[in-house]
């Protein structure tokens, strides 16, 4: 569940891939959770993203993403395992050590942790705990789709939240991938009725 | 929603949790953001103070709460 963070950051480093390929289109290619600037997104390496990294980037979204949802599935919904907390200490402490690696590495870098800052980022780290919990649990109790539906229903809820605190517009674009998110919604709760039905008629 | 009346391994904690798992979500996206403007984070700034905060207090969590002396004589 860990790798929500990264995995934000992923889709961040797609948004800014594909926005640098089709020029026309700003910033709502992809409806990510966290939509920032491209300026405080993830900077590249090379300064124009060519197509190879657009795709790189998004397979290596789509394999991170589905990954961590079937690992973590398999994990809590086996009866001998109960403790999704001590689960999302480790991953999170992965994760920690990893970026201490690749900052001793040179690969990236960040800034070093300070008491004032701390205090003022410990709210939203309360808050990622009561998402990533709450996230665990429900994809303990249900099946991976229906989880990855309501994953993208939480896209469109943030945005109309922002909309209704935040006076944000919400952009005819964002409209149109929110209409398109909907079929895709509908296709995958189809196939999974299907296969119940056929499972009941089976019976 | 309407998918979910049909799904027929229907879990009420499931969707329960669904539900809040949503909104705090939601708040969690729109308060990342906005602290994240205001202190001037980037790259992986939010990353390593996401975590480095996080894995603390999801240990003594589970300490408290979770049933560890089952888990380990396992």
């Amino acid at each position: 569940m860990q790798i929500v963070v990264v995995e934000d950051h992923v889709n961040l480093l797609v948004k800014d891939a594909v926005n640098s390929v089709v020029p026309g289109e700003s910033g709502n290619m992809l409806p990510a959770p966290i939509s920032m600037s491209p300026k405080d997104a993830l900077s590249l390496k090379a300064p124009i993203p060519t197509t190879s990294d657009t795709i790189f980037a998004l397979s290596a979204y789509c394999f991170s993403s589905i990954g961590m949802t079937v690992l973590n599935k398999f994990v809590l919904s086996s009866h001998r395992f109960k403790l999704p907390f001590l689960l999302l200490s480790v991953q999170s402490c992965v994760c920690v050590c990893f970026l201490i690696a690749c900052k001793q590495s040179g690969v990236l870098t960040y800034r070093p942790l300070t008491r004032k800052e701390a205090i003022e980022w410990f709210p939203v780290s309360c808050l990622l705990i009561l998402m990533i919990y709450t996230g665990s649990l429900s994809l303990k109790y249900l099946t991976v789709a229906m989880f990855t539906v309501f994953k993208n229903v939480s896209i469109i809820f943030t945005a109309f939240v922002e909309r209704q605190w935040f006076g944000n517009q919400v952009t005819p674009l964002m409209v149109v991938s929110f209409i398109l998110i909907v079929p895709w919604l509908h296709l995958f709760l189809l196939t999974l009725n299907c296969k119940y039905i056929s499972r009941c008629l089976a019976r | 929603m309407i998918g979910g009346i049909n799904d027929l391994n229907f879990s009420f904690f499931g969707y329960a949790w669904m539900m809040v798992n949503c909104m705090s979500a939601a708040f969690y996206g729109l308060y990342m953001r906005r602290s994240i403007k205001r202190m001037d984070f980037r790259d992986f700034d939010s990353v390593f103070y996401n975590n480095i905060i996080a894995t603390p207090i999801l240990l003594l969590l589970s300490f408290l709460v979770e049933d560890w002396r089952g888990f380990l004589a396992d």
